[in-house]
């Protein structure tokens, strides 16, 4: 299928944002791909999705991400998309010390149902919030240390970091995608990416010597 | 519900509120569920229209009786006339009134009286907390909705808690919200709360509490039959949509969740209502391959992303109930249902392949 210039990019990741319901992940993903933040904006029911092209390490990468209903519940729902997802945003509340403790069951969540590869990036939301804060930038470093992840403080109301936060876990993923094209000798297979499909991590591994992750610990 | 002043002075409750609102008291700059201008207006612009309204009005009051004393009587003597009646639209003024009689939610409250009162004071819920987080999350441009802690909230509040403790298997699921919000536009707390009941434990027709158990065991079902439907009845998109991998729960799980009321544009909400509320959720299968085949030629030209985009956001004139609903309505649906759902069944006594 021939496609328009503006639609050309590199590479498609795949990402997932999870965590508690009411911890800000659709705003997050509003200030990324469309500059937006919403103080009366609706729960999501079910999913929601949005793209945005950028540039990451000098490809043109096309982030695809998946904004996912929080409540428990959901999850029925909602773990199918975590299905070939190459990165996951795992977002708490910093002024909500549940949505932090319930962190450690997401991290299960996605071992139960993501592929073993995925990079996931713990991002604390709504610094802004100051004087509410009830979760200690150490205590959550030191959880994602311990855990692998790798990890970061956001305001999706003042745009702080949260492009950072993106363009952090892309680069992560591009870099493993890269080291994987390259020990495959498979560097264009991936830019020939259809819309809509994704990128299969384990099936790709399967035919290379597996890396192991390179996360920023 | 407060509802704008119209020119004639139709319609004419009290505005709370200075901001400027549709005649359903959605904010007009907002979009979403606000209902597009021309909606708002057509309704009563000419002498004839309003008369058409009137005349509508008055045949109504005469269907139900005072109070809805006669709405069983003509029910079982003319069904056939209810439900063509019902199809073009319950008069917005008597839509609380008659949502009742036909869901079978005023029975309900007549022979439950001072339980709901009980939920709501005596009783404490596990969700009171998943609840109030969602509050200002519901309707948020609806002036109803909108006040921190104001009497809109407050209802919203005390309706999902007293069903919580009610259906402790179904305690509160977000989404419920949409629902119990766009009934307190309508009737009272306590007769919102009943209608809620009848619609879960089905009253009149099949239950809605599988939408919201553990595991969304109706959703699921339902997003199976509809996929089916969508392949069998508009065979070109059914196609399009399985090599562009787009699958009903990233478009329609909501659909189903909220019987449309979360995304879609208030007056089309409503129509839907009155026929679901009669005739059950095959008007939401209709509804849903209406719109899918109304659209169809424009979809089956995009790729993934442009799709899942204009599955969320479709056009006006699209969203027109007076276009899309006599579309709906000749779509035969209930055997293909009954047989999906045995196909459905069948294949998840399965086990899971991996």
């Amino acid at each position: 299928m021939a496609r328009r210039p503006d639609e050309e990019y590199d590479y498609l990741f795949k990402v997932v944002l999870i965590g508690d319901s009411g911890v800000g992940k659709s705003n997050l993903l509003s200030r990324f791909t469309r500059n937006e933040f919403c103080l009366e904006s609706k729960s999501t029911i079910g999913v929601e999705f949005a793209t945005r092209t950028l540039q990451v390490e000098g490809r043109t990468v096309k982030a695809q991400i998946w904004d996912t209903a929080g409540q428990e519940r959901y999850r029925a729902i909602t773990s199918a998309y975590y299905r070939g997802a190459l990165g996951a945003l795992l977002v708490y509340d910093v002024t909500k010390p549940t949505t932090f403790e319930n962190v450690s069951r997401w991290l299960k969540e996605l071992r139960d149902h993501a592929d073993s590869n995925i990079v996931i990036m713990l991002i604390g939301n709504k610094t802004d919030l100051k004087h509410l804060r009830a979760v200690a930038t150490e205590d959550a470093q030191s959880y994602a240390e311990k855990e692998g992840l790798s990890f970061i403080e956001t305001s999706a109301l003042e745009a702080l970091n949260v492009e950072k936060a993106f363009q952090t876990i892309l680069s992560e993923i591009y870099r493993i995608i890269s080291k994987k094209s390259i020990s495959s000798d498979q560097t264009t297979a991936n830019a020939s990416i259809k819309e809509g499909q994704t990128i299969d991590v384990a099936a790709t591994s399967e035919s290379t010597a597996k890396k192991p992750c390179c996360s920023s610990s | 519900m407060s509802r704008k002043r119209t020119e004639n002075g139709s319609e004419s409750a009290p505005v709370t509120s200075h901001v400027p609102v549709d005649r359903f008291g959605f904010l007009k700059q907002e979009h979403g569920n606000s209902s597009p201008e021309r909606f708002s207006k057509s309704r009563i612009t000419s002498s004839t229209d309003h008369d058409r309204e009137e005349r509508k009005v008055r045949k109504w009051r005469k269907m139900i009786g005072v109070g809805g004393s006669d709405w069983k009587h003509y029910v079982r003597r003319k069904p056939n006339v209810v439900r063509r009646r019902i199809r073009k639209g319950i008069p917005d003024c008597l839509r609380g009134l008659v949502w009742q009689l036909i869901s079978g939610s005023r029975d309900l409250l007549l022979m439950n009286p001072g339980v709901y009162e009980q939920l709501v004071i005596y009783e404490t819920s596990a969700s009171e907390l998943d609840i109030i987080r969602d509050i200002s999350r519901t309707f948020p441009s609806h002036v109803f909705f909108q006040k921190r802690h104001g009497p809109g909230q407050r209802s919203l509040y005390n309706v999902l808690k007293a069903y919580s403790v009610y259906d402790r298997d179904v305690g509160y699921v977000q989404g419920m919200g949409f629902i119990a919000g766009l009934l307190l536009l309508y009737m009272s707390e306590e007769d919102a709360f009943w209608l809620l009941v009848a619609l879960l434990k089905g009253a009149v027709h099949a239950p809605m509490e599988g939408l919201y158990h553990a595991g969304l065991p109706l959703v699921q079902q339902y997003l199976f039959q509809l996929e089916s439907l969508v392949k069998e009845l508009i065979p070109k998109l059914g196609e399009h949509f399985t090599q562009e991998m787009i699958t009903p729960s990233m478009y329609a799980s909501q659909w189903f969740i909220t019987v449309f009321s979360y995304s879609f544009p208030f007056p089309l909400a409503l129509r839907i209502w009155d026929v679901f509320l009669s005739e059950g959720v095959k008007i939401v299968f209709k509804v849903s391959l209406a719109l899918l085949k109304y659209c169809q030629d424009e979809l089956v030209k995009l790729p993934f992303e442009k799709l899942i985009h204009a599955l969320k956001t479709f056009p006006e004139d699209a969203m027109n109930p007076d276009t899309l609903l006599p579309l709906a309505y000749p779509i035969k649906v209930s055997k293909r249902l009954e047989e999906l759902k045995l196909e459905y069944e069948k294949n998840n006594a399965k086990p899971v392949q991996p």
